[in-house]
């Protein structure tokens, strides 16, 4: 990080000085990746929106507080707003996930349309891979996949130990592996 | 290594062994070297997380996300501010009060009944 750049932990505490500005970089920065989480976990667009407007409500009100030294900005931001995403998704379990509007964005425009069909079945075969895993397993596929996040990242914001992820980790794709070859 | 710890590790730590630790990362390129097994198994993890990073991609501008949670949050922050500098909120919380106080007067003091709903209705009365 540079001066241009501040790292979150610089731009937290500015925060908690009152600094609109500094707040702003951290919603830019994190706001994109935690509702990118939300919408592959199957939450509607405006549950998402909900979900990381209410986590940097949180952090906005609780940045006066903060301490450096402990948990980092970034681990601490992507703790509230997992847990708030898998209990909202919880609590609406009965319901069906609301499908990804935009997934067609990532079908190559350059593929035959034959090959474009097959895409898009297998991404829509994966997605619904994922959303078939146990709460804990499909959030740390997420997060790992999605966010480059590593096992011991992820232990952090799950708060549990590296074990824990590791574990959570194979069975996770182990489960879509199997998916994938039946796909092959 | 063998190619069983070899697939467990790539079930853990995925198919970029550059994310492994540095003990399975050597062991496993040993078992690379020589089983090719081992080679395919590594071939088919990658291909599986090139589908599954397909799988997983959202098609959002992220800074519309972030000018749309600006926003959402600088409402919060006006409304909580307004409501703070209310002059109301003091009154209503006085006319509270007041309401209270008085419907305790009506109970505890009948000559003073009148008195005591009067000032309940007036004052607690605005406030609920």
């Amino acid at each position: 990080m540079t001066l241009d750049d501040p790292d979150d932990d610089a731009l937290f505490k500015a925060t908690g000085e009152g600094d609109q500005i500094a707040f702003n970089r951290l919603v830019q920065r994190h706001a994109p990746r935690l509702y990118a989480i939300a919408r592959r976990y199957g939450c509607a667009t405006a549950d998402a929106d909900e979900i990381v407007q209410d986590t940097f409500w949180r952090a906005w009100n609780s940045a006066g507080d903060w301490q450096p030294g402990g948990a980092k900005v970034a681990t601490w931001l992507y703790r509230i707003a997992v847990n708030r995403i898998i209990d909202h998704r919880r609590s609406i379990k009965r319901r069906p996930e609301d499908p990804m509007d935009d997934k067609d964005d990532f079908v190559d425009a350059a593929a035959s349309p034959e090959q474009a069909l097959d895409d898009r079945q297998k991404m829509a075969f994966m997605q619904a891979a994922i959303g078939a895993l146990p709460d804990r397993q499909r959030m740390a596929i997420i997060l790992s996949t999605q966010q480059g996040k590593s096992n011991a990242e992820i232990a952090r914001i799950f708060d549990v130990t590296e074990g824990a992820v590791e574990q959570l980790m194979v069975r996770a794709r182990r489960a879509l592996r199997e998916s994938y070859r039946r796909l092959q | 290594m063998t190619l069983q710890e070899f697939d467990t590790a790539l079930l853990t730590w995925g198919s970029d062994l550059e994310n492994w630790p540095a003990g399975a990362r050597a062991e496993a390129r040993s078992l690379l070297e020589t089983d090719p097994q081992a080679q395919l198994l590594l071939d088919e993890m990658t291909l599986f997380n090139a589908e599954l990073g397909a799988a997983m991609a959202v098609g959002t501008s992220d800074g519309a996300i972030a000018a749309k949670t600006q926003a959402a949050l600088q409402q919060r922050r006006d409304t909580v501010g307004l409501w703070s500098l209310l002059p109301l909120r003091k009154i209503l919380g006085f006319g509270s009060l007041a309401g209270v106080g008085g419907a305790a007067m009506a109970f505890v003091a009948p000559s003073a009944v009148n008195t005591g709903a009067l000032l309940a209705i007036a004052l607690g009365g605005g406030a609920l």
